[in-house]
């Protein structure tokens, strides 16, 4: 698959402070991909080298196989970026704000209006008298009304009620199906778990997971537990790869189950069973033991 | 353009603001002088020598003689310079401080242009307000009849103007690398001062002659523009402050991260 983002070895120091460690990771053409990490991870900083507003100190990065150099500012032609901590302009309108971003690049796109018709946006009145979580939506509405092949969007809902977070999530999933690309950043499980197709970890710096929803979706443990009429010993159990813990409680015994369950529903089909209740974790919780 | 456009019409309050204040005291101080352009020459006399050096005021008793102690020597240089410290330590420095700057330069917009065009808005707006100056002093000529040509007028606008530029490119060239306002109008506004104090010591302590060389102020008014117009050498080293402040002030933007 082609890649829309590559980032190969990238470190960045403040003074003595290690941002960014050596980290790796891509993002695959029209998916979205989720950076994830606590506050202060090295999610924000790996966006803005990717924009060249922070210059790394080594590796490599591609934008559409493309090397992001100093100054290479034509690159971002088609990427848009809305920043976690999104200033406008206080004094002027919304409408003025998008028309003068607009303008810079000579970029002639009206699709303004319908973002803000979709976020309930008030296109006429001054920025500084907007709330916070309009003023959310102006950042959001100025990062699609570009029509680009690439967004990054660092922690894009922060400030929108749940309503706007679910307008924010079909605009993400309908820019996917045009074939374009989404970066996102965010400290919040449940958004990267219901909106991304693939989910880098980022932590103190360093990547410590990039893999598909899919994949963490296998790994996510299941609980079954099971009231045998005649239970299997700890030894038989201890065999069966699949499980991950057990706990033993007379003729109970509560299974954490990851990966391939037919081994496991294969090894129980042996015994008699009673009782049986399954319960299983959602990806929020899978996600939160790399925390 | 429209960076330059934007950053102009951004500024306009501070540019009316200084526009009135040139255009009041202008007036104001040459009605003074039509009140007292008779006795100027006792008046002078009533100060010492050294006083009269410092305030910049020489033996020409004309109405341009006045204005190049009372108006080109303090009063003028202050009104310009406290404007471009203003703009220089704002135009840039201010929409990193308030984060603004990152929108813009997440576009396919060059850090060059970015930076070029904001200086050019400053330059833009010191000429305007060094051309309120001239007409405001065309204006008075014509009113109260007070004998000021207009080579006069064009080297007292060009003068404030040349000043003008150098104190914001410094300051500008301080914003560029602290990214910090109240950093780059303190360096600005230190540059400045510093200028007028060396200016006014080695005029009067032969032995500080050497503090000259590294006054703004000397290399400005040396010459008493407004009477004698440029001289050749001052105005060379006031431009190559000038554009030295911007290239390595753009070098710098262009070498160092945004704020974050």
């Amino acid at each position: 698959m082609k890649k829309s983002i590559r980032v190969e070895n990238l470190s960045k120091n403040y003074g003595g402070f290690k941002a960014l460690s050596n980290i790796n990771f891509s993002v695959d053409k029209g998916t979205i991909h989720g950076l994830l990490g606590e506050n202060g991870a090295g999610k924000t900083t790996a966006m803005r080298c990717l924009l060249g507003l922070s210059y790394s100190d080594s590796g490599n990065m591609f934008i559409e196989e493309i090397e992001v150099s100093k100054n290479n500012f034509k690159l971002r032609k088609n990427v848009s970026y809305l920043a976690g901590d999104f200033r406008p302009y206080e004094n002027i309108k919304p409408i003025e704000y998008f028309k003068y971003i607009l303008k810079l690049e000579n970029n002639s796109s009206e699709k303004y209006y319908e973002l803000a018709e979709r976020f309930k946006l008030n296109l006429n009145k001054k920025i500084k008298e907007l709330s916070k979580g309009n003023k959310q939506k102006v950042g959001i509405v100025q990062a699609f009304m570009r029509e680009s092949n690439l967004l990054i969007l660092d922690e894009p809902t922060s400030g929108l009620d749940p309503n706007y977070q679910r307008v924010f999530r079909e605009l993400i999933n309908e820019e996917k199906e045009l074939g374009n690309t989404i970066l996102l950043s965010s400290h919040d499980l449940l958004e990267i778990s219901n909106c991304c197709d693939f989910i880098t970890v980022i932590k103190e710096g360093k990547v410590i997971s990039s893999q598909s929803k899919r994949d963490l979706i296998e790994k996510t443990i299941k609980k079954v537990s099971i009231n045998f009429l005649s239970k299997p010993s700890e030894s038989e159990i201890n065999k069966i790869k699949c499980i991950n813990n057990f706990e033993v409680e007379e003729n109970e015994i509560k299974f954490y189950i990851s990966g391939d369950i037919n081994e496991f529903i294969k090894f129980i089909s042996n015994f008699s069973i009673k009782e049986i209740e399954t319960e299983s974790s959602n990806l929020s919780e899978t996600l939160l033991e790399y925390f | 353009m429209i960076i330059l456009n934007n950053s102009i019409i951004h500024n306009r309050k501070k540019i009316l603001v200084f526009s009135f204040g040139a255009i009041f005291y202008t007036i104001f101080l040459l009605y003074i002088w039509t009140l007292m352009s008779d006795s100027f020459s006792q008046l002078l006399d009533l100060f010492p020598k050294q006083i009269k050096t410092i305030a910049g005021f020489g033996d020409d008793l004309s109405t341009a003689g006045f204005l190049n102690g009372e108006f080109m020597h303090l009063i003028g240089p202050l009104i310009i310079g406290a404007f471009a410290i203003t703009i220089g330590s704002t135009v840039l420095c201010s929409e990193e401080e308030n984060k603004t700057i990152d929108q813009f330069l997440s576009l396919s917009i060059s850090r060059t242009k970015y930076f070029t065009e904001k200086y050019f808005s400053m330059v833009l707006s010191i000429l305007f307000l060094s051309l309120i100056f001239s007409i405001t002093l065309k204006i008075c000529d014509l009113i109260y009849d007070i004998n000021l040509n207009l080579s006069n007028i064009l080297y007292s606008g060009l003068a404030l103007f040349i000043y003008g530029v150098t104190v914001g490119s410094i300051t500008y060239l301080s914003g560029s690398i602290f990214a910090k306002t109240s950093q780059a109008a303190g360096i600005g506004a230190a540059v400045a001062i510093i200028g007028y104090i060396f200016d006014s010591v080695y005029k009067t302590v032969s032995s500080m002659n050497f503090l000259k060389y590294i006054s703004l102020h000397y290399y400005y008014n040396d010459n008493k523009v407004i009477l004698n117009g440029f001289d050749t050498f001052h105005l060379i080293i006031l431009l190559i402050i000038i554009f030295t402040s911007f290239f390595i002030g753009l070098y710098i933007f262009n070498k160092r991260d945004i704020k974050s």
